[in-house]
C-alpha cells in the first residue's frame, strides 16, 4: 500500500496545500514543506514552473515564474522530497505541465520520483487518453497519476477518470483557472456525485481561498485543495523567512482547523 | 490519405493535450465539425461567403519579373487579395459558421500580426458577434495598424503582457479565458495549431488556397508544378496550398521558417528546423525549448511567424520527408519584401516576405514551375521595414 492509499484509510475529511517549488528559493520550499508536513496537513501538492501554464492564473503563473528565474526543476525539487521524505510520511506529488515530463522522460521521471520518495503527479494538461503508455508505465510501477475532473466532465468520461486515476480523483470546483476570486464556487455539489461512482476519495480544488468556504464544499467532497491564496501568502511575506514560515503556518492551522474538525 | 486519426494523431504528432474544463465543449466543436464537413448545406453556404465577401477565387497570377530573376515560370497564390487582406478569412469564415450553428455567441482569438485578429473581429462583426482578442504588447506596438482596424470593426483588443509579450502568450491568455468563459464563447484560432481538431478544421477551411491554384495552374500551364512555397508560422497558408497536392509525391513542398538574426544564434523562430518534440498549446509538435522543456523565446521581424510552435501535420510532413522545412533571415525577408515591391507592384506581408525570399535560394532552372503562397499584403509591416532599413 503507498502512501495516498494508506491516507485513504485514514477518517475524517482531507486538507491538501499547494506550493510552488523555489518560490521564493528552495531553501524556503524545504521549510515550507517540513512545515505542512509538522502541522499534519494530508497531503502536499508541489508545482515544478513551467513557461506556459495555461490552466493557472496570475497568482501562480506569477510564483511560476519567479520559481524559474530561481532555476527550480524536476531534479532540484526531488532533491528537496528525499530530505524531507527521511523525516516525514506525508504523501507529496507534483503538479505540473507535461511538457516538463515529456521532455524528462517519463519512464525517469517516474523511476526518479519513486526513489524520491515522490508519491504521484498531477498533469492538468495530459488526459488519460493520450500518450496512454505514460499512465502504464506508472500503474506498473505503483506511481500514481491523478486525473482531474470538471464541473464539464461528461459522465461518460467522469467514469473513465474514476476508473483510472490512482490515489485520489482531484475534482476542480470552477469553471476557470486556478485561483479565480472567491465565491465563484458555483459547481461544487458535483464532487459528490462522482463519488458516487466509484470508491475513491474525491478531493476538491480550483478557487478556495478562505476557510469560511471549506465547510460548503466538504458537504460534497472528502477533502480541499488550497493553491492560490497559500502562495499569495508566501509571496506577501517572502522578504523574512521567519515571519513567512510563521504566517504560512497561521494560514494553514486555520483550514485545518475547518478540515479537520468538519462535523457532518 | 485520411489524417488524422479519430483522436487528431498525424502520426505521432497532434493529438488533445486539453485541460479537463475544455474537453466537454472540444468534443462538443469536433462533432459539430464533423457534421458540417458532410453537409452540403454547410459548404453552399461557407463558400457563397467566400465568393461574395471574401472575394474568391483570388488569381493565381504569373509574376514574369519575379520569374526572370529567379528562375523559371513563378506563379503568386494571391492570398493578399482577399478582403481583410490574407489567408486568414478563409478559416475565420469557416470557423465563425462553425460557432452560429453551436449557438455561440462570443468569440475570442489570439493574433500575432493582427491579421488573424482582424479577420476574427470582420466576421464577428458581419454575424453580430462579440469579440475579443487577446495580442501580446509587443505585437500590440509592432502592429499598431492591425490595433486600429480591430477597434473600429467593434473588437476588444486584450493586451498581453505574460511571458515573451507576443503570440504564444497570446495563446495562453486566449484558453484561460475559454476556461472560464467555457459556456457561451468559442475559441477561434488561427492557426493549424491547438487541440484536436483544431489542426484539421483550420487545414480544411485553408485547403481552399491549393483546391484554387491547382485548378488554376493546370488551366494556365497544363501541368502540375514542379515547387510550392509558403511561409510557416503555425503552418495554415502553407498546409492550405500544401495539403490538396500531398498526394502528388513529384511535387516538392517547401515550408519557409523565420531565420530571425540567423539560426544559429537564439533569435529565431524556427521550430520544425531547430525544435524538438514536445507538448504545447494542447498539440504534440516540434516546439522551440530548453533541455528542461521550458518553451524558448523566439524572435522574427514578422510578428506572424513569431512562434516557438507549429502544426503537428508539419511536423508529420517532416518527419516523413514530404516536405523541407528551411529557414530566411530577417535580412533576406526585407530584401524580399522590396524586391516584390519594386519588381511587381506588390507589397507583401513580412510573413509572405519569407517565402519570396526563398527562390533566391532556390536556383530555379528554366522550364520550372513554382507557385508561392503571397500570404498576405504588406500594409502592417511598412513602418517595421522602414524602421529596419533606417539601422
Ligand atoms: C500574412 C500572414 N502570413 C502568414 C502568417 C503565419 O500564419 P500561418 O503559418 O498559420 O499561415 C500570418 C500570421 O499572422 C500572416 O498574417
Amino acid at each position: 500500500m503507498n502512501r495516498i492509499e494508506k491516507l485513504e484509510k485514514v477518517k475524517g475529511k482531507k486538507l491538501i496545500i499547494y506550493l510552488m517549488a523555489g518560490d521564493p528559493d528552495m531553501a524556503s520550499t524545504q521549510a515550507l514543506l517540513e512545515m505542512l508536513c509538522t502541522e499534519g496537513v494530508s497531503l502536499i501538492e508541489i508545482g515544478i514552473p513551467f513557461s506556459d501554464p495555461i490552466a493557472d492564473g496570475k497568482t501562480i503563473q506569477l510564483a511560476g515564474e519567479r520559481a524559474l528565474k530561481n532555476g527550480a526543476d524536476i531534479d532540484k525539487t526531488l532533491k528537496i522530497v528525499k530530505a524531507v521524505r527521511k523525516k516525514f510520511d506525508t504523501p507529496m506529488v507534483f503538479m505540473t505541465y507535461y511538457n516538463i515530463i515529456y521532455k524528462y522522460g517519463f519512464e525517469k521521471f517516474i523511476a526518479n520520483s519513486l526513489k524520491a520518495g515522490l508519491d504521484g503527479a498531477i498533469i492538468p494538461d495530459r488526459p488519460y487518453d493520450e500518450d496512454e503508455n505514460f499512465g502504464k508505465v506508472a500503474k506498473s510501477a505503483g506511481y500514481d497519476i491523478i486525473y482531474l475532473t470538471a464541473p464539464t466532465s461528461s459522465v461518460e468520461r467522469a467514469r473513465k477518470m474514476v476508473e483510472k486515476t490512482s490515489g485520489f480523483l482531484y475534482y476542480i470546483l470552477v469553471k476557470g483557472t486556478t485561483g479565480v476570486k472567491t465565491g465563484a464556487l458555483n459547481d461544487y455539489k458535483k464532487a459528490a456525485v462522482f463519488k458516487k461512482m466509484g470508491k475513491r476519495q474525491v478531493f476538491a480544488g480550483f478557487g478556495i481561498s478562505k476557510p469560511e468556504q471549506v465547510k460548503e464544499v466538504l458537504k460534497y467532497s472528502d477533502g480541499v485543495i488550497v493553491g492560490s491564496a497559500f502562495v499569495k501568502i508566501i509571496n506577501e511575506n517572502s522578504e523574512d523567512k521567519k515571519k513567512m514560515l510563521s504566517k504560512a503556518r497561521n494560514f494553514v492551522k486555520k483550514f485545518s482547523k475547518e478540515v479537520f474538525e468538519y462535523e457532518k | 490519405m485520411s489524417l488524422p486519426d479519430k483522436k487528431g494523431h498525424f502520426g505521432i504528432f497532434g493529438g488533445s493535450y486539453a485541460p479537463e474544463t475544455l474537453r466537454a465543449l472540444i468534443d462538443k466543436l469536433e462533432k459539430e465539425y464533423k457534421k458540417a464537413l458532410k453537409d452540403k448545406k454547410f459548404w453552399e453556404e461557407y463558400n457563397y461567403y467566400l465568393r461574395e465577401y471574401a472575394g474568391r477565387p483570388n488569381p493565381l497570377y504569373f509574376a514574369e519579373r519575379l520569374s526572370e530573376k529567379f528562375g523559371g515560370k513563378i506563379y503568386l497564390k494571391r492570398e493578399d487579395l482577399n478582403h481583410t487582406g490574407s489567408h486568414k478569412i478563409n478559416n475565420t469564415l469557416g470557423q465563425i459558421l462553425i460557432a452560429k450553428r453551436m449557438g455561440k455567441k462570443r468569440i475570442i482569438a489570439e493574433t500575432g500580426a493582427g491579421q488573424h485578429g482582424v479577420a476574427a473581429a470582420t466576421v464577428a462583426a458581419m454575424f453580430g458577434m462579440k469579440c475579443e482578442v487577446y495580442m501580446g504588447e509587443e505585437d500590440i506596438k509592432r502592429q499598431a495598424l492591425n490595433v486600429f482596424r480591430m477597434n473600429i470593426l467593434g473588437a476588444k483588443v486584450n493586451s498581453v503582457s505574460s511571458g515573451t509579450k507576443t503570440l504564444k502568450d497570446a495563446m495562453n491568455e486566449a484558453i484561460r479565458d475559454w476556461l472560464v468563459n467555457v459556456d457561451d464563447t468559442f475559441y477561434l484560432i488561427g492557426t493549424v495549431s491547438g487541440f484536436h481538431p483544431y489542426p484539421a478544421m483550420v487545414r480544411d477551411f485553408q485547403a481552399v488556397i491549393g483546391k484554387e491554384a491547382r485548378q488554376q495552374i493546370l488551366k494556365a500551364e497544363g501541368r502540375l508544378p514542379n515547387n510550392l512555397v509558403a511561409c510557416v508560422g503555425g503552418g495554415s497558408n502553407a498546409i492550405g496550398l500544401f495539403y490538396p497536392f500531398l498526394n502528388d509525391k513529384k511535387v516538392r513542398l517547401f515550408g519557409v521558417e523565420a531565420g530571425g538574426l540567423g539560426i544559429k544564434t537564439a533569435m529565431h523562430a524556427a521550430t520544425l528546423s531547430k525544435g524538438s518534440v514536445g507538448i504545447l498549446h494542447g498539440t504534440k509538435t516540434y516546439i522551440l525549448q530548453d533541455k528542461k522543456g521550458q518553451i524558448l523565446n523566439t524572435h522574427s521581424i514578422s510578428a506572424g511567424l513569431d512562434y516557438p510552435g507549429v502544426g503537428p501535420e508539419h511536423s508529420y510532413l517532416k518527419d516523413i520527408k514530404r516536405a523541407q522545412y528551411v529557414t530566411v533571415t530577417d535580412k533576406e525577408a526585407v530584401e524580399g519584401f522590396m524586391t516584390l515591391s519594386r519588381l511587381e507592384g506588390i507589397i507583401p506581408a513580412l510573413e509572405s516576405s519569407h517565402a519570396i525570399a526563398y527562390l533566391k535560394k532556390m536556383k530555379l532552372k528554366k522550364n520550372e514551375l513554382t507557385i508561392v503562397c503571397l500570404s498576405g499584403r504588406g500594409d502592417k509591416d511598412v513602418n517595421t521595414v522602414i524602421d529596419y532599413l533606417k539601422k
